[in-house]
């Protein structure tokens, strides 16, 4: 099953899926991505004690960092969180910056919201990313063409896997060079 | 990125902080940030390496070799063996047509970039000596090509004619030492010789290094004989460039050799070693880009096994004089 978190991986870099799930490498992670890591511990704990009034969402239970499968999506994942209305469910994410969300961080939400959408068989047509410590966050409408890019980046994903072959990749120097695979990969400039 | 090279007796290579520190007689000679290192190179007895450094180094995908005149060994995790389907299929393409179409690619490579060695090494003069060369070249390469019913034998046959010319021809323009006298592959006790089997170990580091990213079993190769403890696949691999990257390197400093007795090779062997690095890290166009040599070697690696899994042709690197 492809975990939701690595269609952010494939549109930085195609190869950086195929070292996730077809390698062992267990590559060392520069600061930033631990801090973005406690970012998300300090959220995760701090919601307990949140109310959510600032999204005026009529909700009627909060599903936090829990994990979904569905196995003829072929995804999996970590939600961060979601509120439980009657008729929707909404997935929220958290980001430590404050810039806009970028399209793959998006889609990857949408991997969360259909995911959700299995499992409550509720509709599914917006959801929150967050980004400050005060609860300020984009709202996103999702459309029919988030849903198609979604499966379409999963498709190019289960095709890396069932070839088994390290896929080429036309990443530049400035994204290489902070990649922690670039020994692994030995041919980027 | 860099390549570190250490090849003094009695240096302490340790780690501080995701850094690499070089200790000489306890004081600190050196110290390079881990994410800035390709390979660590131990080319001398003596040396000293701490076990966390190793560890970090296998985590971040940075080989440490160690050669020596009679041996070579290499640190890699373990965790890095890629596809299991490209070596499948490395295995059996080797066994079939494509893989004697391979031998026949590497070597027709092999000898273009020799061809293309002799004119750069000698493009001040002109002799019929050099043209009768050259047209041998020539006349080898169209054999190689157009070989309907080909077999190893006479890939070999031609590869080791054409290598008799080559350093045949070297001797005889004095590009190299006038010590040279023939090519030996071991335990050679003239300069010349000594200083190509070291430039080669440094070479076949790379390739080594390349084919372990590219997935590829290095001991099972299409030309070289295939055997236990012989890494045949790197050596097939090795013969496009050894011409350009470590033979130029030798001419280039031939004076200098003539003036070393063998036994002081160790005094040269630092300025060939950056040499032949300096040439892995120069910029080189490939499909309309500019990649060091060393990039543009992995590449034409992950070529070879996308040849093996049937997704690419094959096309040997030649290299412009
Ligand atoms: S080094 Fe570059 S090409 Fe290799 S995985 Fe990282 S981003 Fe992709």
């Amino acid at each position: 099953m492809i975990p939701i978190n690595l269609i952010r991986q494939y549109k930085f870099c195609p190869r950086i899926v195929y070292y996730n799930l077809l390698t062992n490498i267990k590559p060392i992670f520069p600061r930033q991505v631990s801090l973005g890591n406690e970012y998300h511990d300090l959220q995760n704990e701090m919601l307990k004690s949140r109310k959510f009034k600032k999204f005026n969402i009529d909700f009627n239970e909060i599903i936090s960092d829990k994990y979904f499968e569905d196995g003829d999506l072929n995804i999996c994942g970590k939600v961060d969180l979601a509120f439980l209305c009657d008729d929707e469910i909404i997935p929220i994410e958290f980001k430590h910056i404050e810039k806009k969300p970028s399209y793959s961080h998006v889609l990857q939400l949408v991997g969360y919201g259909l995911l959700l959408e299995e499992e409550y068989q509720k509709k599914f047509t917006k959801a929150f990313i967050v980004y400050s410590n005060n609860m300020k966050f984009h709202k996103i409408d999702i459309t029919y063409k988030h849903k198609k890019d979604f499966f379409e980046i999963i498709k190019s994903i289960e095709k890396i896997v069932r070839n088994d072959i390290l896929p080429n990749s036309d990443a530049n120097e400035s994204k290489c060079i902070q990649c922690e695979y670039l020994n692994f990969c030995n041919d980027r400039f | 990125m860099k390549h570190i090279i250490v090849n003094n007796y009695g240096m302490f290579l340790g780690l501080k902080s995701q850094r690499l520190t070089i200790k000489q007689d306890g004081s600190i000679k050196n110290e390079i940030a881990l994410n800035r290192i390709k390979t660590i190179q131990v080319l001398s007895r003596g040396i000293s390496l701490s076990s966390d450094l190793i560890n970090s180094c296998s985590q971040r995908g940075i080989k440490i070799f160690f050669n020596t005149f009679n041996s070579f060994s290499a640190l890699h995790t373990l965790y890095e063996h890629k596809s299991v389907m490209v070596r499948k299929y490395q295995f059996e393409k080797c066994e079939l047509i494509e893989g004697l179409e391979l031998a026949r690619t590497l070597i027709i490579g092999k000898l273009k970039n020799q061809r293309a060695t002799l004119l750069y090494s000698s493009r001040g003069f002109e002799n019929e000596f050099k043209h009768n060369v050259i047209e041998k070249f020539d006349k080898s390469i169209s054999q190689l090509k157009n070989k309907k019913d080909i077999s190893k034998d006479f890939i070999l046959g031609i590869e080791g004619v054409s290598a008799s010319y080559y350093f045949e021809y070297l001797k005889s323009m004095e590009l190299l030492p006038r010590s040279f006298k023939y090519r030996t592959k071991r335990h050679s006790e003239e300069i010349t010789n000594i200083a190509l089997n070291y430039g080669y170990a440094i070479l076949f580091n790379f390739i080594y290094k390349a084919c372990i990213n590219a997935g590829l079993e290095p001991y099972y190769g299409v030309l070289h004989s295939v055997r236990s403890a012989k890494p045949s696949l790197i050596l097939d691999i090795m013969e496009e460039y050894r011409s350009f990257v470590v033979d130029r390197n030798v001419i280039k400093l031939r004076s200098k050799l003539s003036k070393t007795k063998a036994e002081n090779f160790d005094k040269i062997k630092k300025e060939l070693a950056t040499n032949i690095l300096k040439t892995l890290s120069k910029k080189y166009k490939y499909n309309h880009r500019k990649l060091t040599l060393e990039s543009i070697i992995q590449r034409q690696v992950y070529k070879v096994s996308g040849y093996f899994c049937s997704q690419n042709k094959y096309k040997s690197y030649i290299f412009r004089w």
